[in-house]
């Protein structure tokens, strides 16, 4: 797919050469600097549509006059978030409010424009997060499991990443002076984040202790390093530009940035050890050292002392691996933030500057319920990333703030059966006009929502940490749920085909937005795409 | 009937003296137990017998015998059954974490921190809690030069369960243990103790230093031949805590009602 264009690359190598002098930083993106990207078709595809709005209503004259309008951009990514994940989550939400359900809204669907994203990876029909979401940063589709390189790499091959690396959005918005921030309630390591800012040959590279040694040896640097030393990187990679780092970043992952030693435990530990590092290195440490004026918080009461108005930088860890279920959050052992409160905070933080800011919020865990075969959990997760736009729209001039809600993947997630309007959308289904719950052929009643593969049925009452139906085993079929409560937050949906853990969908995902060149949000389009959207609205590359 | 359970008594008594006196050093909280487990059917002749409390030794069929062991540090518990094993790690928050390690592939599944009872606590370090001890039936008890010995029996005709206790005291240490239900007879006998603080160190360490992914993590990982091998087969590990038998399948001590 790949079309290497050999005078630009013979550009970047004589521009490379020039710029060992340093004197000059000007933060001008060249077309050189972003060789890997414009050299690529996907790239180029995703271009051509903008500039000929070959996939809106406005005229091409018209579009011109729009670039750049874009002072702020934040991107909501709900991970694993598929349609039927929007409209039952969209039902749910209805019902709790007292609603029928089908009707409802979430704060997204209510956006002027939106679109259908087509998430395949360049080797995969049905994706993964780290593919999907380097596309969408980058405008260049690459391989499953890789990050912020293009397809010419080999997955897990550190000798393949020279080259192939690409820039991101948020690296672009960096070097245009905005503020930059990442908000996951997974692991800030994790594929999705990661791809704003990190260039891996394997997803999983998430600290040192990951790697193998031969990558080591080979000189590539683990994410969590990345992330600490992306400021030092990025001007490496660009000769000539001047940044000053991630101003917020916020989610799990505290074991990817701490040595494997008890004495670096924090007070939310939940493990003898809670870091992984075998390198000896405390990148938070090393954090604070760079950014002497910045904030390091690992709790809740910490989050809840950081003033945004006084905030210059703020790096919070709360959770040791991901961060927890909303659901779940008041488990937590030292509390922890909740989605829409990170996000809120965040926009106040990074709206201090003239120049504005680019953010990117994740919601991780509606893909890990799925997995896990647990609807409560994705739906409730996916209220809570409803709740977190709707503190953007709330807190942002929305004539100079694009916001783009969309998904990476789905998920094979069903609602099937003819169940009434109103039928509680977790429950069993109960057909127009009854009040008994309809059987199938095997004489047993069966639930609107299920999913083709997975752990299958699990009754957990109560729970709401959706990851405990891994300690048992798997239990795909039907069973009979006569007496069963499938609302509970505990109910894991029957699955058909016997699996550890339930998979990614390969169907398209629904894409929104609204502000400055949301209009470009329309028809079905390559995920890639989000990007050119995102770069032609905020003029991200300065490009004429 | 007595004179029978407390001749068996003193020869179950004597086969682990004679293993396990060696020594008076061992700490409750620091220890290795190997353990002898063998599963077996009972022939028919046996099932007339079982009607008695007495438990053939002898003539039994489709005898299965592996190897178990269980380890404990403060706070952590080891259980090692063939090339799975799993740590239990007690947090200062009451919660406990979960890692299991599958020894063939130096890898690791971790399960996120959750609260736990101490009688479940108790099951998983002592594979029988102590409220479930309290309700069989004490028979005697034995002190030697280190230990006491409790001898516990039990019966439930409702289930066809019946069997019978050895208990280290003092360790809080299954010293032998044999549980018949209906034909399928488990058998648990104390082998050796291990109390040298680098070999119980390095069970611990060996498999901490795995490669290590959280379950929530599998889903994505598609690609990683160990991670699609469990996601297709499963990964539960049958046995991880608790009385099982040599199938890695849970064993009844009682009926619970």
């Amino acid at each position: 797919m790949k079309n290497f264009n050999n005078s630009i690359i013979a550009l970047t190598i004589l521009f490379s050469l020039a710029a060992c002098n340093d004197s000059e930083k000007n933060n001008t993106i060249t077309q050189e600097s972003l060789a890997t990207n414009i050299s690529n078709e996907w790239y180029v595809q995703g271009a051509k549509v903008i500039e000929t709005a070959d996939a809106n209503w406005k005229s091409a004259s018209e579009i011109s006059t729009l670039k750049g309008n874009a002072k702020n951009v934040i991107l909501f990514v709900g991970d694993g978030m598929g349609v039927s994940t929007l409209t039952a989550a969209r039902i749910f939400d209805g019902q709790r409010k007292g609603m029928l359900g089908e009707s409802n809204s979430l704060s997204f669907e209510k956006f002027p424009f939106s679109g259908l994203a087509k998430t395949y990876n360049v080797d995969a029909q049905t994706p993964d997060s780290a593919g999907t979401m380097t596309a969408m940063m980058s405008g260049v589709k690459t391989d499953a499991g890789v990050i912020g390189v293009d397809a010419d790499i080999q997955r897990g091959d550190c000798a393949s990443v020279a080259g192939n690396e690409m820039i991101s959005a948020l690296e672009l918005a960096e070097i245009a002076g905005k503020s930059t921030g990442i908000i996951s309630t997974a692991r800030i390591t994790h594929a999705t984040p990661a791809a704003t800012y990190a260039k891996s040959a394997e997803r999983n590279w998430e600290d040192i202790s990951d790697m193998p040694e031969a990558a080591i040896t080979a000189g590539c640097e683990d994410i969590a390093s990345q992330l600490v030393n992306f400021e030092a990187n990025l001007e490496a990679r660009i000769a000539g530009v001047d940044v000053d780092g991630i101003e917020v970043v916020m989610g799990g992952g505290r074991r990817h940035f701490l040595p494997k030693d008890s004495a670096f435990n924090s007070i939310d530990a939940a493990s003898e050890k809670e870091g992984d590092r075998t390198d000896g290195r405390d990148l938070t440490a090393e954090w604070r050292a760079n950014y002497t004026s910045g904030d390091y918080i690992v709790d809740q009461a910490s989050f809840d002392a950081i003033n945004p108005e006084t905030t210059t930088r703020l790096f919070g860890l709360f959770n040791e691996s991901h961060m927890q279920y909303e659901a779940d959050r008041a488990n937590d052992i030292a509390g922890e933030p909740s989605l829409s409160e990170m996000t809120n905070k965040a926009i106040d933080i990074l709206d201090n500057n003239d120049k504005g800011f680019f953010l990117t919020v994740e919601s991780g865990r509606i893909d890990h319920a799925h997995h896990a075969g647990n609807a409560y959990n994705a739906l409730n997760d996916t209220i809570e990333l409803a709740k977190a736009v709707q503190t953007a729209i709330d807190n942002t001039n929305p004539e100079e703030t694009l916001i783009i809600v969309t998904a990476d993947h789905s998920h094979v997630f069903t609602i099937a059966g003819y169940p009434k309007r109103g039928n509680p959308i977790l429950g069993k289904v109960v057909g127009v006009g009854k009040t008994e719950a309809s059987l199938a052929s095997d004489g047993l009643p069966y639930t609107t929502l299920g999913y083709t593969n997975g752990l299958g049925y699990q009754n957990l009452g109560q729970e709401t940490n959706a990851d405990a139906a891994y300690a048992n085993s798997i239990a795909a079929g039907r069973f009979d749920l006569t007496g069963v409560d499938t609302t509970s937050a505990g109910y894991h949906q029957e699955a058909l085909v016997p699996l550890s853990s339930e998979t990614h969908a390969g169907e398209d995902v629904a894409v929104f937005a609204s502000g400055p060149g949301a209009h470009l949000v329309t028809g079905t389009n390559e995920q890639s795409l989000i990007f050119h959207i995102m770069n032609y609205a905020a003029d991200l590359t300065g490009s004429d | 009937m007595k004179i029978s359970i407390t001749i068996l008594f003193l020869l179950m008594f004597n086969a682990f003296t004679v293993k396990a006196d060696q020594t008076c050093q061992y700490r409750e909280d620091f220890l290795g137990a190997h353990y002898l487990l063998t599963n077996s059917q009972l022939a028919s002749n046996q099932l007339v017998n079982s009607k008695t409390d007495r438990i053939e030794e002898n003539a039994i069929k489709n005898k299965m015998i592996h190897t178990s062991s269980l380890w404990r540090k403060p706070n952590k518990v080891l259980s090692v059954n063939g090339e799975r094993s799993t740590t239990w790690f007690k947090a200062n928050h009451d919660l406990v974490q979960k890692t299991m390690h599958f020894d063939h592939f130096q890898r690791s599944i971790e399960y996120q921190a959750k609260a736990m009872s101490e009688s479940h606590w108790q099951q998983i370090r002592q594979l029988i809690p102590n409220s479930k001890k309290q309700s069989l039936t004490l028979v005697n008890t034995i002190k030697d030069s280190c230990y006491q010995q409790a001898l516990y029996k039990w019966q439930d005709k409702a289930t066809n369960l019946k069997g019978k206790l050895l208990w280290n005291k003092d360790l809080n240490l299954i010293t032998e243990l044999t549980i018949v239900q209906r034909k399928q007879k488990s058998h648990w006998r104390l082998q050796a103790i291990e109390h040298d603080k680098e070999v119980i160190e390095l069970a611990f360490s060996q498999r901490a230093n795995y490669q290590s992914t959280d379950f929530a993590d599998i889903g994505d990982n598609e690609s990683d031949p160990f991670l699609i091998k469990m996601i297709n087969l499963g990964f539960i590990e049958h046995g991880s805590s608790g009385i099982y038998n040599a199938n890695g399948e849970s064993m009844p001590i009682q009926h619970n009602h």
